[in-house]
């Protein structure tokens, strides 16, 4: 019964293809969706309350064995190896955490919900920071870019992302409501939320009051997770077992629930899922697609054709996959590689935080340091990014891999610090991303292969002077207020952290105008194959403070609508920056 | 043994370990986690079965550290004690594990001390060093598990820190401050497969009210 001619194959049922997917079937496009992971349903997650199988055993995310990675810290280290860094406490390296789950959903079951906008100032970070801290303040042989679109441009995007999918939370600067403005940072909206924020844990209420007698300005973080029923999906239980696991009721905003059957239902769209695309086919002159070849279940290799083909399956596998299809023309593929540091740090509170319950979204954040806030503060940082609470969701075994490295590890002391201390404890956290450089990226590694035959990844990635600093300048705010909240002891994670995967791995396939030093255009569309869409963090040019999933969202409907022919949506809101989209020039440029 | 309901869950026999193996294992994961008092160790959570399940499941590709680890710690026990590490008095079983741990207490590298070149007594002391490193990771896997992987009998050691297992959800008034989380009775996934066919819509599952 299975076609082998669509109309769009689109690559990854995750963040991105899953909405891509369901949008382009709903307007009626014959659609094809492949998945190397499983079909997941609601049914398969209702006993997830279980730290082995999906902590532990990683039960939803790629393996070292089918899916190898290798690193290097800088090109002139030479040879990469499988990083000792992503081996687990077992040294097995399996299962391997930091790239997202596999299967329909992708990244979007097992992610925490952190649902963030970009502020205006962040798609205009290197002109923002040469203005403000001048032109040489960048380190030497930085590729840091600004987007080639505006946050206005956006602004409607994320508004449908937010009322579409499902997400809660209590914005500011909104047009109807200009009394709510906890957050005075927040770029201006046209509307609210469709849901209210989370219900609290109780160390996140220490936590926005510490920061209120500091003459911060706490505000709820948004979630995407509904804090009512929603479209079918149950509001958010608080059960404990968040990031890091499925979601029992659908109130995670996973697109197997939240945008997936829609499409389903349009009788358009097709899924297969084990299957491993492996190849992207193009004509003889390389300048279109044709389809894709994957492995099936069976490891048998299938050939399926379509008029245009989205990939969608992450930044690195994005890249891998173009690399692997030897589209690369101009040498820009997998370059301007840009992740995380967490600085983690987390504490004893006074008195218990019942940590098992409610998410680690169900919190509030700081956002007086976030960008070019910070140079208020320090010139010495480059941009800086909001604090966030994380009061609950840990069960205890991850807390015995978070516990200090003053406290015992074995033996009475071992045991009597876990019963001492587990329930009281609370963590926050921020998120500053590197400086993209020559020597941050992603290629093919010449020596390792996975067992279908086709080459590893290889990360070329180390934390730099400036990535420190950033992480350094925070660690001093977030010490004062552990010092506020009255924590009785606290831990810190290095300014350097020995990770370099974040499962925000954005960059590897950035966006522009110009073809010469770019991937893909502003809707994701393959410089090099007219109809091949390249979409997902590895868009991004730059990188920030904030978790990319809600722009990448966003991203995925200006795509669908782009490749549907219809207008682009507009924003009500004024901004310093006007949007670019719907300029006279953008369609010249486009006539290339 | 038990003759309750849970039969499987109380099961001493073994799937990979033979019994020698399996007291050399019990032993160290009490020196990992001891009980005294009221506090309950690793032998009464039953971490060793924990370990032999996973061993003889999902994780084979351990089966050959545990074997050659276990068979060099006990040639170096023999070697060294004249006894096997089970029969040993726990001071020194604690020195035992001191050697390949590192202190309880201190910023040692677990399992890192021991290079293949480190010999004593003629064992080759590197494997014990990523057994050891081994055990006491799965010690804390199999005390803290969900008791339908073999570890943690009566959720003993949720007890111990106060964690109430798996439930659907939390109440607004457990998660208010000042709330005993103590208070809450501790489940397991055996009880929510119970409840799952009482499972309300999601449209109406929010409210959580069940407790």
């Amino acid at each position: 019964m299975s076609a082998t001619r669509y109309d769009a194959i689109v690559v990854g049922a995750g963040a991105a293809g899953a909405v891509v997917a369901a949008e382009l079937a709903q307007d009626g496009m014959r659609v094809l969706c492949l998945d190397k992971g499983p079909r997941y349903s609601t049914e398969d997650f209702r006993l997830k309350h279980d730290e082995i199988r999906y902590y532990a055993r990683g039960a939803l995310v790629p393996s070292m064995r089918t899916d190898p990675l290798t690193w290097r810290e800088k090109t002139a280290d030479g040879e990469a190896d499988i990083p000792s860094w992503a081996a687990g406490p077992l040294g097995t390296a399996n299962p391997l955490h930091l790239p997202p789950s596999l299967g329909t959903g992708g990244g979007t079951i097992h992610w925490g919900g952190a649902c963030w906008r970009f502020r205006e100032s962040e798609f205009r970070m290197r002109s923002t920071i040469e203005e403000r801290l001048g032109a040489d303040a960048l380190p030497e042989g930085h590729t840091l870019v600004d987007w080639p679109i505006t946050y206005a441009d956006l602004e409607p995007y994320y508004d449908r992302v937010e009322w579409e999918l499902g997400i809660s939370g209590r914005g500011s600067n909104i047009l109807d409501k200009p009394d709510q403005n906890e957050n005075p940072w927040e770029a201006p909206r046209a509307r609210d939320y469709p849901m209210p924020p989370l219900r609290q844990s109780t160390a996140d209420i220490r936590f926005a009051e510490a920061c209120s007698r500091l003459g911060y300005h706490p505000f709820r973080t948004s979630a995407a997770i509904a804090s009512e029923p929603f479209k079918g999906r149950s509001g958010c239980t608080y059960c404990g077992f968040c990031h890091g696991y499925p979601c029992h009721v659908d109130a995670k905003t996973s697109t197997h629930v939240a945008a997936l059957p829609a499409g389903v239902a349009s009788g358009n769209l097709e899924i297969r899922d084990h299957c491993r695309v492996w190849r992207v086919n193009r004509t003889n002159d390389g300048s279109r697609v044709t389809g894709v070849s994957y492995f099936g279940p069976g490891g048998e290799s299938v050939d399926v054709e379509a008029d245009q083909v989205i990939l969608a399956c992450y930044a690195l596998e994005n890249a891998r996959l173009l690399l692997a299809s030897g589209i690369n023309r101009n040498g820009q593929v997998g370059k301007h590689l840009m992740t995380h540091a967490f600085g983690f740090f987390m504490g004893i509170t006074p008195e218990a935080s019942n940590p098992y319950m409610g998410t680690l979204v169900a919190s509030t954040s700081i956002e007086d340091f976030s960008g070019e806030l910070v140079h208020e503060y320090d010139r010495s940082v480059l941009w800086g990014a909001p604090i966030i609470s994380w009061p609950g969701d840990y069960q205890p075994i991850e807390i015995v891999h978070s516990m200090p490295a003053t406290a015992p590890r074995w033996g009475a002391g071992f045991r009597d610090w876990m019963r001492d201390n587990y329930e009281r404890v609370w963590s926050m956290y921020s998120q500053t991303a590197n400086i993209p450089t020559q020597d941050t990226y992603v290629d093919l590694d010449p020596r390792r292969r996975d067992p279908w035959g086709q080459p590893a990844l290889r990360m070329t990635h180390g934390w730099g002077e400036h990535d420190e600093r950033g992480v350094e300048f925070l660690l001093g705010i977030k010490r004062k207020i552990a010092n506020e909240m009255g924590l009785t002891s606290w831990w810190e994670e290095t300014t350097k952290p020995s990770y370099h995967l974040s499962t925000h791995e954005v960059g590897t396939h950035r966006m522009g105008e110009d073809p010469a030093t770019s991937v893909v255009d502003v809707f994701g569309r393959s410089h090099e194959c007219e109809n091949l869409f390249v979409i997902g963090g590895g868009q991004f040019p730059s990188y920030h403070g904030y978790n990319p999933t809600e722009t990448i969202w966003a991203m995925a409907y200006l795509t669908a609508d782009h490749i549907l022919g219809r207008p682009l949506m507009t924003s009500p809101v004024t901004v310093h920056h006007s949007p670019v989209l719907a300029a006279p020039r953008r369609e010249e440029s486009h006539a290339h | 043994m038990s003759t309750g309901p849970d039969v499987t869950q109380e099961s001493v026999a073994l799937t990979f370990f033979n019994d020698e193996e399996a007291r050399t294992v019990q032993a160290i994961a009490e020196r990992i986690i001891p009980g005294s008092g009221e506090d309950a160790g690793a032998t009464e959570a039953g971490v060793v079965y924990y370990i032999d399940r996973a061993l003889s499941g999902v994780s084979t590709d351990l089966q050959v550290v545990y074997r050659l680890g276990l068979r060099a710690l006990d040639q170096l026990c023999r070697a060294e004690h004249g006894a096997s590490v089970a029969e040993l008095g726990p001071d020194t079983q604690d020195e035992l594990v001191r050697r390949f741990l590192g202190p309880e207490q201190g910023e040692a590298a677990p399992g890192l001390m021991f290079g293949p070149e480190d010999q004593l007594a003629g064992v080759d002391l590197s494997v014990v060093g990523r057994l050891l490193t081994i055990i006491r990771e799965h010690t804390v896997e199999g005390y803290f598990c969900d008791p339908v992987y073999g570890g943690n009998r009566g959720a003993i050691g949720w007890k111990l820190v106060g964690f109430p297992g798996a439930h659907w959800g939390y109440t607004a008034e457990q998660m208010a401050p000042g709330f005993d989380g103590r208070s809450i009775p501790i489940k397991t996934l055996s009880d929510l497969r119970r409840e799952l066919r009482d499972l309300p819509a999601n449209e109406t599952f929010y409210r959580n009210e069940r407790g």
